[in-house]
């Protein structure tokens, strides 16, 4: 299952026109999910699909609102149908550096996840995406549950996620990495 | 924000939950809370009444009062069920 490995790939898939896809890689290099964001919704709309063929839905992660500053997006275990997270942005302080608030079903906050370090980020802000993005999930008392590294790369998004903490629920790990593949990707027009 | 469950329940969504999905407390399935929260839909809302009254006084000032009421009213049933399938 994607969900519980504790290192995958997310790897942006070229030359779609709308709306961007994403096929996640185990280390062997299987694929081990597919990930689609639906074109012309004016909320973000994310997909994750055991395969290409999106016969069976995984995931979905759906922003609360339009406008992305200070979004929150929420992550629903498609097979059970359950709300299982939520990510919200923090609007200002990722105008700097990227932060983001992870939250529980019930919208409790229970770890952070942040890029590795202001002077970091705001050279990327200047130089796009010549210097790949790293991004530490740490939970409240500052223990690193989860690490995500984009790969250098100026024409394919590449990110691998490295799992570290099991104590979080492994599928918001993943939901909020798609998410940051999607969200992210896009603002460094990878 | 009231939320209604297939299952039946009724409940209540924080503001910060409106345009989200949350967990019902009876049958633990994730349901919409409808709605935006978001500064993007407050400024649809207000164009959607400044044309709404756009409307009303356009067609009132080719037609009768009645009428420009009735398109304004029709108007504005179009903008709500437009927000609908947000």
């Amino acid at each position: 299952m994607a969900f519980h490995l504790n290192e995958y790939t997310i790897r942006r898939k070229v030359l779609k026109i709308f709306g961007a896809s994403f096929h996640v890689y185990d280390p062997s290099g299987q694929v081990i999910a597919f990930s689609s964001q639906k074109a012309f919704k004016l909320k973000e709309d994310i997909r994750v699909f055991t395969d290409e063929s999106k016969s069976t839905e995984l995931m979905s992660v759906r922003a609360r609102q339009i406008v992305d500053f200070s979004a929150a997006y929420d992550m629903v275990d498609s097979r059970e149908n359950k709300k299982i997270g939520a990510a919200r942005r923090k609007g200002w302080s990722s105008m700097v550096r990227d932060s983001w608030e992870i939250l529980d079903a019930d919208d409790r906050h229970i770890a952070s996840l942040q890029e590795d370090s202001t002077a970091m980020a705001l050279l990327r802000r200047l130089l796009s995406n010549l210097i790949p993005q790293k991004f530490h999930l740490t939970s409240l008392d500052e223990r690193e549950m989860a690490f995500m590294h984009v790969h250098f790369n100026p024409f394919v998004y590449r990110m691998t996620v490295s799992v570290s903490d099991t104590s979080i629920d492994p599928r918001i790990v993943f939901g909020t990495a798609v998410l940051l593949a999607a969200i992210e990707g896009r603002q460094t027009g990878a | 924000m009231r939320v209604y469950c297939d299952c039946g329940k009724m409940f209540e969504a924080t503001r910060a939950q409106v345009g989200g999905i949350v967990n019902c407390p009876g049958c633990d399935q994730s349901v919409d809370v409808p709605g935006l929260n978001d500064p993007v839909w407050r400024a649809i809302q207000c164009a959607a009444v400044v044309g709404i009254l756009a409307v009303t006084l356009l067609v009132t000032s080719f037609s009768n009062v009645p009428t420009g009421i009735f398109c304004g009213l029709g108007f504005g049933l179009l903008m709500w069920l437009i927000s609908r399938a947000f």
